[in-house]
Order: structure tokens, then sequence, then C-alpha cells
């Protein structure tokens, strides 16, 4: 087995052996191409995780664990592509800044959509629950995000989505952000009251939501 | 029996773990080891499960998935390390009958077993989904008309035309009245004592402690005490448990799960989580009852045959091991109301429930339980025709039928492509709360179609 199919096993597994690290820096000492490592490695088993999950066939704690191995791997990358002043790595779908909204607890939801923008190419920060509205703006414009994405799953929730875009308002910067809302709850109709820019109706509609808006 | 304040002294100092670690280590990792361990495996093609040696083992892998993992405590990050003992102690305790509602509209509850005679009893209403308050009272009375058991509420979506904010006053109100339009519901209909179930409208456990007042719940009605997924607890589930012991209150424990294709897995370690949710239950709450919430991560709902078959093990599990429990059963379906697959799905789900040995049905609601007013008493009504005619029937006559019954509806299911059907008022007449003859004929249409499969109804 090459190395490269080496990684993608590793990817798909989960890294259960926690040897990701170590192998990437393997196919480094061998001369692999960066680029290669990250796209015929790394992106093909992350790839192979995201179908298995839509599939069914694995479930959200494998697919976490392969997002973990897959940052993990692109950490011991990151200096080779630094040393080429190569953009390549950072050839991202765009910038997430993803939680659920303020006073609402509930993650399943909103890990499973931060976890499948992660492995579609997104740069995700993911702040947790229970997440003011000025925190969802300072963190975006921390991060240089292009999206900010709320999670709520709670109907009386609902509302604290509408602050952040009030926030956004308030400072000026309505229009240098896209907010996509999702979760229990919420519905097409209701992303439209909020004054959303997108809406995801599960996690599959999620990243094709934050596609397409940035497209 | 250890009280809710030595579960808390474990909140307090037992083992110190990470969220994460508990969710994509230590459960699915258990899991795997339990899956393997006591052989559960699913055929992917029933949807009622036969095997009831698997049951046992079922309950065997829950019972070691509690006592070696515990429950997580989110707000201490530490883990409530619970005993094999106090479980075995708790589900000999728990109780195999109660009584729920006051004077003549008491009803007498009971632990059903695998293929009991006896029908479950139906908490008709709207599961907490989403209703206006323009039309809460109108919905639930159309409820209340029919043969139900109990009155299940909804989260109101605005008071005085104000919308509702957790944590707000506002939310602490419309929890009042969510309990107080419940009664006058009953009320309408000469039925002022039968039992509600909630409270629904609150986020915490100040509001949701907030329905139990001078004509609001009584200690007669059924308390929610919803724990969180999979297997945890926080401060806000223990102070419910403790308000409700305190004022003698009938607890309905329910873990809102669990989530097929979440940290549990597929159906078979959600399996084993489920009979271990119900375990933990009945350990720290003391509840009359445990329901289960489940829900598909893919479908969104509870229809699909994984998390139906998944359901039924879960109730077989107890009874195959010989714990008289009552469990209950939450009822979602994808399709809206006045459709024939939301017929399909209610009727699936019910014939399994109801041979798995499942004492009580809430609902049913359709559209995934997420639109607004998108259910009427009519479902109830359907929900209650199907569970009196599916009473006794066998584990395999039930699997028969909700296999026929799922291929119809599961491919629309996944894909979420779901008719969304009618509105409350599209369904319901305003004035008379009645169904509407298109909805009606439809039933009776159905009704042909389920007895040709070989229900008796």
């Amino acid at each position: 087995m090459s190395t490269l199919e080496t990684i993608t096993n590793t990817i798909i597994d989960g890294d259960r052996n926690k040897k990701i690290a170590e192998l990437i820096k393997e196919a480094l000492a061998q001369d692999l191409d960066p680029i290669d490592i990250l796209e015929n490695g790394l992106r093909k088993g992350i790839e192979v995780v995201g179908q298995k999950f839509e599939s069914m066939e694995l479930f959200l704690p494998e697919m976490v664990r392969s997002a973990d191995a897959m940052m993990k791997a692109i950490d011991v990358l990151r200096p080779s592509f630094e040393a080429m002043k190569d953009g390549s790595l950072m050839k991202k779908e765009g910038t997430v800044v993803i939680g659920t909204v303020h006073h609402d607890l509930h993650d399943i939801g909103k890990n499973i959509v931060s976890t499948f923008l992660d492995i579609s190419g997104f740069e995700v920060h993911d702040l947790g629950i229970d997440i003011p509205a000025e925190e969802f703006v300072d963190q975006a414009e921390k991060k240089g995000a292009n999206i900010i994405a709320l999670s709520a799953l709670l109907s009386t929730t609902v509302p604290y989505m509408k602050d952040v875009i009030a926030v956004l308002n308030q400072r000026g910067l309505r229009s240098k952000y896209l907010v996509m809302v999702g979760g229990g709850v919420v519905t097409q109709e209701l992303a439209d009251q909020i004054g959303a820019d997108g809406y995801g109706k599960d996690f599959t509609a999620a990243v094709q939501v934050a596609k397409e808006l940035l497209n | 029996m250890s009280g809710i304040l030595e579960f808390y002294d474990r909140a307090l100092n037992g083992e110190r773990m990470e969220g994460k670690t508990f969710d994509i280590e230590v459960l699915p990792d258990k899991l795997q080891e339990l899956i393997q361990k006591y052989e559960i495996s699913y055929n992917r093609e029933d949807v009622v499960p036969q095997d009831l040696d698997m049951a046992k083992r079922v309950f065997e892998a829950a019972l070691e998935l509690v006592s070696e993992v515990g429950v997580y405590f989110i707000d201490t990050k530490r883990i409530i390390k619970i005993e094999r003992d106090e479980i075995i102690r708790a589900l000999k305790d728990a109780p195999a009958s109660h009584t729920m509602g006051t004077g003549a509209d008491e009803v007498e509850c009971y632990a059903r077993g695998i293929e009991d005679k006896r029908r479950p009893l139906i908490i008709g209403g709207v599961n907490g989904a989403p209703i206006s308050e323009e039309n809460c009272i109108k919905i639930l009375t159309s409820y209340a008309k029919e043969p139900i058991d109990g009155l299940h509420t909804g989260t109101i979506q605005s008071l005085f035309g104000k919308e509702i904010r957790a944590k707000s006053p506002l939310e602490l109100l419309v929890c009042k009245y969510e309990a107080l339009w419940a009664r006058e519901s009953l009320l309408r209909v000469g039925k002022p004592g039968l039992s509600i179930l909630g409270i629904m409208s609150g986020s915490d456990s100040e509001s949701q402690n907030a329905g139990d007042f001078d004509g609001g719940l009584r200690p007669s009605d059924m308390h929610l005490v919803v724990f969180l997924n999979e297997l945890k607890a926080d401060h806000e589930v223990f102070k419910k448990i403790v308000h409700n012991q305190h004022l003698g209150n009938i607890i309905d424990a329910c873990m809102g799960g669990p989530t097929i294709g979440g940290y549990s897995g597929g159906p078979e370690g959600s399996a084993i989580t489920a009979a271990a949710e119900i375990m933990a239950a009945f350990v720290i709450a003391r509840p009359m009852t445990f329901s289960m919430y489940p829900v598909n991560l893919h479908s969104g709902v509870s229809s699909d045959k994984w998390t139906v078959w998944m359901s039924s093990m879960a109730s077989l599990a107890f009874k195959a091991a010989g714990f008289d429990l009552m469990l209950a059963m939450y009822q979602g379906a994808a399709a809206g109301p006045c459709t024939e697959m939301l017929c399909d799905e209610i009727a699936a789900q019910t014939i399994a429930h109801t041979a798995s040995g499942y004492s009580f049905i809430y609902g049913p609601v359709g559209c995934s339980m997420i639109k607004t007013d998108t259910f009427s008493g009519m479902e109830a009504r359907i929900l209650c025709d199907i569970s009196r005619a599916a009473a006794g029937m066998s584990l395999s006559e039930a699997n028969e039928i909700a296999m026929q019954l799922n291929a119809d509806y599961e491919k629309d299911v996944m894909a979420k492509n779901a008719p969304e059907g009618k509105s409350f008022l599209e369904c319901c007449d305003e004035k008379t709360l009645t169904p509407s003859k298109e909805y009606l004929t439809l039933w009776e249409k159905k009704k042909k179609q389920l007895s040709k499969m070989g229900l008796n109804i």
C-alpha cells in the first residue's frame, strides 16, 4: 500500500492508532508533494467519510474523529505550504463562524453541520453553545469569516438569531457577512422572517447553501 | 434507594471528563465493544424485532453501559457513577401500575407485556410541537374531543402577540398559560380531570416548573423531565426532579433521544443507549414512566424502519428481561395531516410499539413536529383506532404489516420528500372542531386498506 493510500485509510478509520502526524511527516520525508498529500491522501479520505456518513455506513463519532485527524494532519503540513508560499492549503471554500445561539444548549445538529462544513473544505470556527449575539460578530471579525452560521433547537431561542443580524446592522457590518440559520424548529419561512441569507434544512443542505451563498 | 441529592453529590465529585471525550470516545467505544460482546445486530429489513434472546442481550448490554460509563453531568463535567445493583433495584421498584388524572377522568395506567391484549393508553396532543397562541385552545380541544387518555400540550409561539424569548419573564408566563389553556380545553369537552402532559413552552426548569399552580397542572398530571442525549443531565434536569418530587407530582422522565446516526451510531448502538437511558432515568428521577423521543439524524423523524426497530427493541429489552416498567413513545411522522402517508407512518409505528409492550403512545404529530399548527385531533383518533386494533397482535404479525406499510413511505421519509398535508384550519372545522369530510373519507379508505393487510380495524 502506498503512503498516500495509508494516509487515506487512516483518515477513513478516524486515526484510531493516533499515527496521522507521523504518517504526514514520513510522507514529507519521502519528498511527496504536500499538495499531493493534501488532495490525494487527506481529502480523498475525508470525502469517503462524508459519503459513508450520508449513506449511514458510519456515524457521528467516526466522522468527528476523521475530521479531527484531518486537522492534525493539516497542522503538520502547514509549514510546508507556508515555505512554498503556496495558497493551496488555504484553498478553502470559505470561512464560517458557527454556534448555537444565546440560551440554547443543544449541539448535536450544530456539531454535524460544523463537521460537514469542515470536511467539505470550509475553514470552520465552532464557537460552541449559548453564544451571545455580540460574540458571533466579534469572532466573525476576528477570524475573517464570510459566513455566520446560527443554530437553534427551541422556538424560544430563535429570536436570538435576529439579535445577531441586529448587531451586524448596528455595527454597519450586515453586508460584510452572509448569515445562515438552521436547527430543530427553524424553517425557510422563519429564516425569511429573521432576515437570514440562507437556511439549511439539514447537514447536506447546509453545506450546499453555504457554497451557493459564496458563489 | 439513593435520593436525588446523592446523585448530585456524585455529579460534584465524580470522574472529570470533557464532554467531547464522553461523546466521541467513551460512549461510542463502549457501545462498539458491547455490540460485539452481546452480538446485537439488525438485519436492515425488519421493522419490528423478532428475537427475544437478543432483546435480553440488549438489556444486559445496557446494564453494563450504565454501570461502567455512567451519566455525564454537563455543568460540572463529571460522571455520575451508577452501580449495577442500584439499577436493578430501581427497575424492580418502578411502578407497574399507577393512576393519573382526577375524579371521573382518572385513568389507571399499567405496564404492558409483549403482545399484550390490553391497549396502550393514548396521550393525544401535539407532543411539544409549535402551536400558535390564536389556535392553541381550539387545537387542544380538538384532541380532547377524541377518546384519549391524556392530553399532551405544545410549545406556544407568542403571548399577547409578543414573541417568546428563552429566559424571559414572558417565557415563564406563557408556561402558566400553557397549563391554563390545556385545562380550559379539557373543561370545554367535560373532561376536567383528564391528565395533562407538559410543560413544553419553557426552556429552563424555572419556567417549566411554573406550570404548577392552582388552576394549572396538578400532581396527577404528567410532568415532563427531559434528560439530555446521550446519557447526560445538568442542573436544569436536576432542579426539575427536585421540584416535582417535592410536590409529589407524577414524573414522566424523557431522554430526548437516542439520535440514530449520532453519538450512539446505528440502530444496534442506539437500542443499547435507549435502554441505558431508561435505566438511568428510573434510578435518578424515580418517574412513573419513561418516554422515548427518538429521531433519525438522516430522516429527522421516528417513522423510518431503523428508528422503529430500535425503539421497539428498547421496550422488548425490559419486557424480555422480566421488568414491568411503564414505557411511553413519542410518535412523529414526516407527512402532514390529511395525507395517506401520515396514516401509514402512524400505523406502522403504532403496530410496532403496541406489540412491543409500550404502555403509552403520545401524539401523533406530522410535518416532522416542527411546523406550527400542522396537527389536529383527527390524528389522535387514527392513533386510538390503530392501537386498539393492534393490541394482542404477535411480533411477527406486527412486523409483516409494518413492513408493508413502511415499504410505501420509507423512501419519501429518507429523502425528506413527504407531503406537507393540511394545516389545522384546513382539515378541521374551526367552530365545531371536528375533522373535515375529506379527512374522514381518507381515514375510512385507509382503514379498509389496513383491514386487508390483516389489522382488525
